[in-house]
């Protein structure tokens, strides 16, 4: 009977849109641990680490990543790092896949320190090395995390040097987010013609998943209004909110909407979709996440009349402020102290001020004034 | 030095039939649509031109089945023959007329998808240009092909087709596969298509497509569309939504199902590209959450990708799909001004997809949300009701604490809703955003909150039993606490919030985990900190947990308020770990054993 219910669990998951997968996929998982049936469990999991990923529920799915890896670790026999057949086929998730998504999420909690998140990329390489499998992903990942962890831009050169040059195989992103991450490479080198020009190519060749274009288009709002394309940034932010909004794995992508509305000169725009994702960042353990909401935050709190109630959700009420109902100002003070603490913690797992030097940026841009 | 590589027709021939068709069957679908833009290119000259469409089965002289396939479209000349045929890829859409949107197909290819049945293809044809000649183009599957001109007068204007049915593709031939062929790709062509059999001849397609046409009422509209409906899709709907978008010129139904869709079902639309279906299976012309409806529309405009299941992700079509869950949005609207009884029946089916709606529509929301269902600790009720009911509006995230405390809540009359399942909690959070009502969230400890306390001499009754229940609960994170509940038949409850269930998993995971994830989950653990403690709470309303705070054996008691502790995890559905696994088998050996020999003649109880 639970095992029905399990397999109806799992199966019930391919109609769900993200992120409503991840609570049937943590019953499956329960269910199967309960039965103490280890296969089924190596099997739910799996699919709970998709749900998480893709649900925006990162630190559960670091959870799930680790029960897996150690899994395999201990008896890979059973359970297999790769499911690939001849190299050749992947027709699910496995290990070898799962690191490319643990990768990119590890920098965003900054509880995690610099030297653990290099050991699973250096685990994810030999994993791939050992199954003879193209680094491609693996160089990806490496070129997200050097930025995230604020390494010299030569760092980053050097990944995406090595992506270009290695081959595609199974293991290779789709299509699609490979455009999406030429797009982002080339924002990162501020070319935002180049990166517009690709998004265009990336459009008309009809390349699309889960998560691109979305990302794409968010990530192009204010770069293409900051380059005097006012009127393709709106564009882009109609279409990108449209598909970002029911979803709490964009907060990030949401962030940039709400950036854009700002300078747009939409400030009720702006505090309309703070208002409406602010439970996204209350209940994200991603600290990157929750930074990025609050600096924009701090943007639309600044940019406030003085008598507007910023309205936040209630369980979202700041720590430390003594009124139920913090005046703007107060919220301004306490969103610019949390601003710079997290951003200080950034710092100091990183081992430099790239994230406090990425903050004012957003302040300059945003026009947030000390 | 530059080189040109071969192309072998026999190859390309065998291509298309095994790999990229999906079957033979499609060669009915390229004649036809050669056919349509041979009549559209046609009609472009000569306005009143109607245009028809005719297919004969009959046999050949040597007993071989034999398709004639005839339009009166706008014929080729000889030298369009020469260049639409000899060259694969070559289209009579290029050139000056490749500019207008109304013509599309790719003549040469999709005459060629006809050697997949038959070996040789014989066209006549007499070009509405210059009439004065007909040209007659005999090609076969080896790549080669004549062409002989002749005078036109007994040619009609238009192109014949003559296919002789090759060994092994006789079903394609079949009169009855024919005609379901004709009318799935062609079905809502507007023109008249004839099949001619050796039973007569019939019209195959259905000109009367519903909106086409002008009604004097809108009931007789929607007669002729759920009439349309239950023929397309051989099944009855609960209602139907005429659709109609300017941009992506789309017009259609949407036609809402008689039946809870299964989630996991993929809502697939039947599309039709200038009235030729383009796909059973198109997934991406209406919002995510119109799952409740199935939908058959025709566009002129949307560009479909290569697979031909959805259309390019571009302005037109995000606008198109702006549109058309726009009119399924009104016709909710509509229901719920005037026909709120038929609301009613549709919420019980399709609830889900308008909770998905209400999330995404702000407006719609505020109209909506007061008759969602929501599942209660006081049964099922509508958000209307319970906020009539109860403020502020309580409520928890998950299934599992809601299994956990919707008994003890409805014994303390407490009103919760269960937001567990899909969209509910953003339902739910919405709420303070759009009108004066105040939310709170809760969990099993914020519910404790709401327990009775003891009275001083009760207080000192449990000392013992507190204290006992701490020292032998620290190993597993929980702190112990007596209070008064309902209802007394609950020995203990299990008291964890979102945050001590995560520090629970985390530790759990770090039991199993290699030494490096140990580490890295150790980072995103604060280990140690005792408000990330869970609580067992015990009730002191219990008669078992009366009789437990006066025994005095420590080693029963310790016993006792283990065995507890695993029932409570297990009641509130909690995955036990190895400890837990490991009390749970000692603790009941260890009981069985009290049971039989007892810690002294005199029983447990002092």
């Amino acid at each position: 009977m639970t095992q029905e219910r399990i397999a109806e669990l799992l199966e019930s998951l391919h109609g769900l849109e993200y992120p409503n997968q991840i609570a049937p996929a943590e019953e499956a998982v329960h269910l199967a641990d309960r039965l103490g049936d280890e296969e089924l469990a190596w099997k739910a999991r799996f699919e709970l680490l998709t749900a998480a990923v893709f649900g925006g529920e990162p630190e559960k799915a670091l959870m799930t990543f680790a029960w897996l890896e150690s899994k395999s670790t201990h008896d890979p026999e059973r359970f297999p790092a790769s499911k690939a057949v001849l190299g050749l086929f992947l027709s699910q998730t496995d290990l070898l896949w799962g690191y490319k998504w643990i990768g990119l999420n590890l920098p965003d909690f900054v509880e995690i320190s610099r030297q653990d998140i290099e050991s699973v990329l250096d685990r994810m390489r030999v994993q791939y090395e050992r199954h003879q499998v193209s680094l491609r992903p693996y160089w990806a990942v490496q070129a997200r995390t050097h930025r995230s962890l604020g390494d010299p831009a030569s760092d980053i050169r050097e990944a995406v040097t090595a992506f270009n040059t290695s081959t595609r195989d199974v293991y290779a992103d789709c299509v699609a987010c490979e455009w999406n991450f030429r797009v982002e490479m080339a924002l990162l080198e501020g070319d935002v013609d180049r990166a517009l020009g690709l998004a265009d190519k990336m459009v008309d060749g009809g390349h699309s998943c889960a998560e691109v274009p979305h990302i794409t288009f968010s990530s192009l709002v204010v770069p293409a209004w900051q380059a005097g394309f006012q009127d393709r940034a709106r564009g882009l932010h109609q279409r990108g909110y449209e598909m970002c909004r029911g979803n709490k794995d964009f907060l990030v992508p949401i962030c940039d909407h709400i950036d854009f509305r700002l300078i747009d000169g939409d400030w009720p725009g702006a505090h309309l979709l703070l208002q409406r994702h602010a439970v996204w960042a209350r209940d994200t353990r991603a600290s990157w996440r929750r930074l990025r909401f609050l600096q924009t935050a701090l943007a639309v709190a600044h940019h406030a009349p003085d008598n507007v109630d910023l309205g936040l959700p209630s369980q979202f009420q700041p720590v430390g402020l003594a009124a139920s109902n913090p005046t703007i100002v107060e919220w301004r003070a306490w969103l610019r102290a949390e601003v710079m603490r997290l951003a200080g913690r950034f710092d100091e797992r990183n081992g430099n001020p790239s994230i406090s030097n990425e903050v004012r940026k957003h302040q300059e841009s945003l026009n947030v004034t000390a | 030095m530059e080189h040109k590589f071969q192309i072998n027709l026999g190859g390309i021939i065998d291509l298309l039939s095994n790999h990229l068709y999906s079957s033979p069957g499609v060669y009915l679908r390229e004649l036809l649509q050669n056919g349509v833009d041979a009549i559209r290119a046609r009609q472009h000259k000569d306005a009143s031109h109607v245009g028809s469409i005719r297919l004969e089965l009959g046999m050949t002289d040597d007993g071989q089945p034999r398709l004639v396939f005839q339009d009166d479209g706008i014929g080729l000349t000889e030298e369009e023959t020469h260049r639409f045929l000899a060259t694969i890829g070559e289209s009579s859409k290029r050139g000056v007329e490749a500019q207008r949107a109304d013509f599309i197909g790719q003549f040469g290819i999709g005459l060629l998808s006809c050697f997949i049945v038959s070996e040789e293809i014989v066209m006549v044809t007499r070009s509405a240009t210059s009439p004065e000649f007909a040209v007659e183009w005999k090609g076969r599957a080896d790549g080669t092909y004549t062409v002989v001109t002749k005078p036109g007068d007994s040619v009609p204007i238009g192109t014949t087709v003559f296919l002789r049915c090759k060994k092994g593709s006789e079903e394609w031939f079949e009169a009855s596969r024919v005609e379901e062929l004709v009318r799935k790709f062609g079905g809502l062509l507007p023109y008249q298509i004839d099949l001619v059999t050796i039973e007569g001849t019939r019209q195959v397609n259905d000109q009367d497509v519903p909106w086409r046409k002008s009604y004097e009422s809108r009931s007789q509209e929607w007669s002729a569309l759920m009439d349309f409906g239950r023929r397309m899709f051989n099944q009855d709907f609960f209602d139907c939504i005429p659709l109609h978008s300017e941009i992506g010129q789309v017009t259609g139904a949407a036609y809402i199902l008689s039946y809870s869709p299964n989630p996991t079902a993929k809502r697939a639309h039947r599309v039709y590209l200038k009235n030729m279906l383009l796909s059973e299976e198109s997934d991406n012309l209406l919002p995510s959450w119109a799952f409740f409806v199935t939908c058959v529309v025709n566009t002129n405009t949307l560009r479909p990708v290569a697979s031909r299941e959805s259309f390019y992700e571009d302005e037109t079509l995000q606008q198109t799909r702006e549109a058309l869950g726009g009119a399924l949005r009104d016709y909710l609207i509509r229901l719920r001004k005037h026909d709120p009884e038929r609301l009613q029946a549709l919420i019980a089916l399709h609830y889900r997809a308008i909770k998905a709606l209400a999330i995404h529509d702000d407006d719609f929301y505020q109209i909506i949300i007061d008759v969602l269902p929501f599942e209660t600790s006081l049964g099922r009720m509508s958000m209307g009701d319970f906020r009539a009911r109860y403020s502020p509006i309580r409520y928890v995230t998950s299934v599992d604490t809601f299994r956990q405390i919707a008994q003890v809540a409805s014994s303390q009359g407490l009103g919760i809703i269960n937001a567990g399942y899909s969209f509910d909690v953003d339902l739910i959070e919405k709420l303070p955003l759009v009108m004066d009502v105040e939310i709170e969230r809760i969990d099993s400890v914020d519910l404790a909150e709401n327990f009775e306390e003891l009275m001083p001499d009760e207080r000192s009754d449990v000392f013992e039993l507190i204290a006992v229940a701490d020292v032998a609960l620290q190993p597993s994170k929980c702190a112990a606490d007596v209070k008064k509940f309902k209802p007394v038949e609950l020995p203990a409850l299990f008291l964890v919030n979102e945050e001590t269930k995560f520090m629970r998993n985390l530790e759990n995971t770090r039991e199993v985990s290699n030494d490096h994830w140990a580490t890295i989950l150790g980072s995103l653990a604060e280990t140690g900190s005792p408000k990330h403690y869970a609580r067992l709470c015990f009730n002191f309303e219990n008669p078992l947990i009366r009789k437990l705070s006066r025994v005095e054996d420590r080693k029963v008691l310790r016993t006792a308020i283990q065995m507890l502790y695993v029932q409570a995890l297990l009641m509130g559905h909690h995955p036990l770990n190895a400890n837990e696994m490991a009390l749970l088998n000692t603790g009941l050996l260890d009981l069985i054993d009290l049971a039989i020999t007892g810690p002294d003649e005199g029983g447990w109880v002092q």
